[in-house]
């Protein structure tokens, strides 16, 4: 549909839709608001990047819920720590990049007995070695090979557990089994994930270690 | 060596479908600074092409905005146990008797604490009971300074609020008071309350309320999704509003009209916007609109409708002119 713009040339609109923006470079327009109010460059951050980081933390925990509060977290932690103000290139590097931090550490903690060696959730604002950033792709692949490789039933039902958050009485009723089948379905997927993931993660830890 | 990364490239990599070949480029691509802030851009666009998840955004903000923002409610006034030497004591009688004066002269000032949002603005705040208010823009609060832990809750409203009041241990009531006359009560709820020139309307989103209004003896009961109105000639009544969407969708910056009229448009965003619309056209007073529509701000709400109505909408400072598209253009 055309339609010519009939309203002042005023740098702040955006076209009909929010949900894209249409100028040459969204992060100067959301650096530029920060010069003017702080909270509303924070605001434009946010709704630029959220979804888009919840989808991506996604790949990597597998949960909606867990994925939102990392999300969240970061947003919350950038802003009270005062880092947003010392970004000087790209917010979404840092922002991508400390969600995949917090991911992997997540990750650790669920599926690794042993104490990761780099807690650190906050990337340092220069940029990091890209042995790392390719690690961190290839997690997320082999995960979500792993939870592919599921037989299906099995997998069917991690997923409604895992990513939807369904209680297990939901899913039994939902697929015609017992409680107890979907526990046991769980169990099994969770140990084939473990054991997939488990000295994968060990050999990252040790590589961003070294590499950092 | 020239590298060959290109989105295409990156594209398949982020499918998992890259050969070793190209990821070996890929890491020698990475080891610019530059490029990484161009590998995640793409990401960026890669995510955005194939979100298969939604999250909602409102809420997740909404529950940061509350993370950041100090309670502006909580006062705790204690008095420091101080010790006035003699000599200075009638002078300090005098200067109380002064205050005394004073505080009699301006008790709003010194009684009531206020929140106000500017045209366009929307505030979120917790109360120090633990209670949410979300102030729509143009609206003043006003919540008592020195708050005792007994009786009830009482705050005052100027303007549009949505309130989550949280239910105490000892049933203490939350009261909303729109004017002398006029007031609203729960124990531990969801609800709108709007209070413009217009009128006083308040909707029930859950739980219960009670609604008193000094011209009428008895108290108004509310159920969810009941609408209540009272408007400026002082006439209350009481209807089954199945829109909810309608009345607080302003707190997700999402706008929904229902058979709006055009001066109805007219009078939200004078109510809102504090800017003044000029209705050009005729036909336009006869015309309705309904629809939804996401906007972050007043300028982005006047362009869609202007787009999805087929209206031309221009705008000189506080002045908004509207009127159909000239047939000939």
């Amino acid at each position: 549909m055309e339609n010519p713009k009939k309203l002042e040339n005023n740098d702040h609109v955006f076209n009909k839709n929010s949900q894209g923006s249409h100028l040459d470079d969204p992060e100067q327009f959301i650096r530029n608001a920060f010069q003017n109010n702080t909270e509303a460059g924070f605001e434009l951050l946010f709704r630029r990047y959220y979804k888009v980081l919840c989808n991506h933390t996604l790949r990597f925990v597998w949960s909606k819920e867990i994925a939102s509060d990392i999300v969240t977290e970061v947003f919350i932690s950038l802003w009270k720590s005062g880092k947003i103000n010392e970004i000087e290139k790209s917010y979404g590097t840092y922002l991508f990049k400390a969600v995949r931090n917090r991911s992997y550490n997540y990750l650790n903690r669920e599926f690794n007995k042993t104490v990761p060696l780099d807690e650190t959730t906050n990337p340092s604002i220069d940029s990091q070695s890209p042995e790392k950033i390719i690690l961190f792709d290839e997690l997320q692949f082999r995960l979500e090979k792993a939870i592919d490789s599921l037989p299906t039933q099995c997998k069917k039902v991690f997923m409604l557990n895992r990513l939807d958050g369904r209680k297990n009485n939901d899913i039994a009723q939902e697929l015609n089994i017992s409680a107890k089948t979907v526990e046991m379905h769980l169990t099994r997927a969770l140990k084939h994930l473990k054991s997939a993931l488990s000295s994968y993660l060990l050999t990252t830890i040790l590589c961003c270690f070294m590499l950092t | 060596m020239q590298s060959h990364v290109t989105r295409a490239i990156l594209f398949d990599y982020f499918k998992g479908n890259a050969t070793v070949l190209q990821k070996h480029e890929l890491e020698a691509w990475l080891s610019n600074p530059a490029n990484q802030d161009l590998y995640f851009e793409y990401w960026w666009e890669f995510e955005k092409e194939r979100m298969q998840w939604f999250p909602n955004e409102q809420v997740a903000f909404d529950k940061i905005k509350l993370n950041l923002r100090n309670s502006d409610l909580t006062i705790r006034e204690t008095a420091a146990p101080n010790k006035f030497p003699r000599r200075r004591f009638w002078a300090l009688m005098s200067s109380i008797a002064a205050v005394f004066v004073l505080t009699f002269l301006f008790s709003d000032l010194l009684l009531w604490k206020s929140v106000e949002t500017g045209y366009g603005e929307t505030k979120s705040l917790v109360l120090s009971d633990g209670s949410l208010v979300v102030l729509n823009a143009n609206s003043v609060l006003k919540t008592a300074r020195f708050e005792s832990n007994a009786g009830p809750r009482e705050v005052r409203l100027d303007g549009e609020a949505y309130f989550t009041v949280r239910h105490t241990e000892d049933d203490r009531k939350f009261v909303v008071r729109t004017s002398d006359d006029f007031k609203v009560e729960v124990l531990g709820t969801e609800f709108s309350v709007k209070n413009r020139k217009s009128g006083v309307q308040v909707l029930l989103d859950k739980g219960k309320v009670q609604v008193h209004y000094a011209k009428i003896s008895e108290a108004i009961t509310m159920n969810p999704g009941d609408l209540l109105t009272l408007d400026e000639r002082g006439e209350i009544s009481k209807a089954e509003s199945k829109e909810l969407k309608e009345f607080s969708a302003w707190r997700s910056k999402k706008f929904v009209f229902n058979k709006t009229s055009i001066s109805e448009l007219g009078q939200m965003i004078l109510d809102n916007y504090g800017l003044k619309m000029v209705i050009k056209s005729d036909e336009l007073n006869e015309r309705t609109i309904s629809g939804e529509i996401e906007a972050q701000n007043v300028e982005e709400l006047l362009s869609a409708i202007s787009s999805i109505f087929d209206l031309t909408i221009t705008r000189n400072n506080e002045i908004i002119e509207i009127k159909t598209k000239h047939p000939m253009l």
